[in-house]
């Protein structure tokens, strides 16, 4: 679940991009650079190089990754019913084996419910996460610039 | 939070005291006084002639009380939230999702407002009372001086 779909605050740079020289294989941790868009942190990764050798045309040049929103995990309502399953056992001693079980249908229908209110809850007390999450990480090679120049 | 809060089913017999002989023999025994449950107690051993003398023991007798559903606990499904998050994005914020303090019970309300109506549509609430309060309860002096 994400704030955009709760009207919840989503981070300004949501839809730009990271970059760096390299990476640490996890997709994080090493990306400090922003910008707005793929191309823009393309230009950053070169005007990185100040002065310094650069690659050649289809040479590495760097690592972007995506903006993205950061996903929430929903609330696990089935565990929910397991706590209070295993709660009730522990007072009443055993109870009916079907005490509390649903179909799947009935289940999804309180997931949905108590994820409404988990994400108003969290819009409302402005708790999603203030960071945005890097996702599609990819190496980028160095173009040929325009007219045949490096 | 209990089937009555919420328009659910209450199950017959809430309200009702059960009776026996010994604490694990109340089951299925009810009436609907405390003084009819004695009166009961009292029968019995007199058919079998083994009425006890006034203050000796005669019996147990509890209620039988709408069982409490324990409320969802919000805390605890923050807290695996977060650790599922953290397995995504590596280590969060400290201050990411609170799981106390008066924002956790204001969720913990609203959940369980939502879990106590599904119970109610769906027909989830136990069909069985909970048995409190059981106690011993000893032979009274009988109306007339007899035993």
């Amino acid at each position: 679940m994400k704030a955009s779909e709760y009207g919840g605050k989503v981070p300004a740079d949501v839809g730009g991009c990271v970059y760096a020289f390299s990476e640490d294989g996890e997709g994080d941790g090493l990306f400090h650079n922003t910008a707005a868009s793929e191309d823009a942190a393309i230009e950053g990764l070169i005007d990185d190089f100040d002065g310094e050798v650069m690659p050649e045309p289809g040479e590495h040049l760097g690592y972007i990754g995506d903006l993205v929103e950061a996903y929430v995990t929903p609330p696990d309502a089935g565990g929910m019913i397991d706590e209070i399953v295993s709660n009730m056992k522990n007072r009443h001693g055993e109870l009916t084996n079907d005490f509390l079980d649903c179909d799947a249908a009935q289940l999804k229908e309180l997931e949905d419910e108590i994820e409404k209110v988990f994400g108003g809850w969290m819009t409302r007390n402005g708790l999603w996460p203030k960071c945005p999450s890097i996702k599609n990480v990819r190496a980028v090679m160095m173009r040929c610039k325009k007219g045949g120049e490096k | 939070m209990k089937a009555s809060d919420f328009g659910g089913r209450v199950p017959s017999g809430v309200g009702d005291i059960a009776y026996g002989f010994s604490e694990d023999d109340m089951w299925g025994r009810t009436k609907h006084s405390e003084d009819d449950a004695v009166g009961e107690l009292i029968t019995h051993l007199q058919l079998n002639g083994a009425l006890p003398n006034p203050g000796e023991h005669l019996g147990y007798i509890g209620m039988l009380v709408e069982s409490e559903v324990p409320v969802p606990n919000v805390g605890e499904m923050i807290r695996e939230i977060v650790s599922g998050m953290e397995e995504i994005h590596s280590p969060l914020p400290d201050n990411f999702l609170p799981d106390t303090g008066a924002d956790v019970e204001e969720l913990e309300d609203e959940i369980t407002q939502v879990f106590g109506k599904w119970m109610t549509k769906h027909g989830k609430w136990l069909t069985f009372a909970a048995l409190e309060d059981v106690r011993p309860v000893m032979m009274p002096e009988l109306k007339g001086g007899g035993t």
